[in-house]
């Protein structure tokens, strides 16, 4: 069955971008946290995760960015969230999770 | 829209809630709600199904059994019950001490995201019920 997921990222230069398009749910999140975890170790670089294309997230999926913030703040980087739908900027804010990320939406937090 | 309802069987498989999270999305466009309380409704669904399939691995089980939805929409709102098929039985883990700081999000975001969510009592055919009002206030 097709994943539903696709993650993509680019250097650029002082940080990575990842773009994470489709939707992040409990078939797909080990596979965005493997992807994640991958850069950190593999650029050791603060990690920018465009949003833009990601259509559906859920706890599974929230858990990964906290997993994944975790491991970069490791490595005294960090991770902001850029260009969330309004549908899941929702959800990080009702769990409080806006205060544990930079959250970028239109340019302003 | 008034119905009796209908019901969904799926896998208790991670690969099949997707499949759900559409079924209740057209349930719920049906029904007259909005984009927003269907995305709600959406991630209260999903937030079930994962809670249920957890559940299952923690206790050691491989098997997936066959979960049973059923939608309901009256009365102004959309209910959607959640029960076990023939020849399995299912169960709602509460909360406990060595959960993870996180591993309570899922059921936290269901009662922000639904009106009512109800964990039916032993010997009753539900697992869960939960209810979306249509004029329900944005959490």
């Amino acid at each position: 069955m097709a994943s539903g997921l696709i993650v993509r990222e680019q250097d650029k230069g002082g940080f990575v971008e990842v773009e994470i398009a489709g939707e992040v749910d409990i078939f797909t999140c080990q596979e965005l946290k493997n992807q994640l975890y991958q850069y950190v170790d593999q650029y050791g670089k603060d990690l920018v995760l465009d949003c833009k294309s990601l259509n559906y997230i859920d706890s599974t999926g929230l858990g990964v960015f906290v997993a994944a913030l975790k491991k970069v703040k490791q490595i005294h980087k960090d991770i902001t969230i850029r260009n969330l739908k309004e549908s899941i900027l929702k959800l990080f804010l009702i769990t409080q999770l806006d205060k544990l990320f930079n959250i970028e939406n239109d340019g302003s937090k | 829209m008034e119905d009796a309802g209908f019901e969904l069987v799926i896998p208790l498989k991670a690969e099949y809630v997707s499949i759900a999270r559409l079924t209740v999305s057209g349930v719920a466009n049906r029904a007259g709600f909005d984009y927003e309380a269907i995305e709600d409704v959406k991630v209260a669904l999903s937030e079930v199904c994962n809670h249920l399939i957890g559940g299952r691995e923690r206790d050691g089980k491989a098997d997936a059994p066959n979960c049973r939805m059923r939608f309901g929409i009256s009365g102004g709102a959309l209910t959607i019950s959640f029960l076990s098929d023939e020849g399995s039985k299912l169960e709602w883990h509460a909360g406990s001490a060595e959960d993870g700081e996180y591993d309570q999000l899922g059921p936290s975001l269901i009662g922000l995201l639904m009106d009512d969510f109800v964990v039916c009592a032993d010997g009753e055919p539900c697992v869960v019920t939960m209810r979306k009002l249509l004029d329900s206030p944005s959490p």
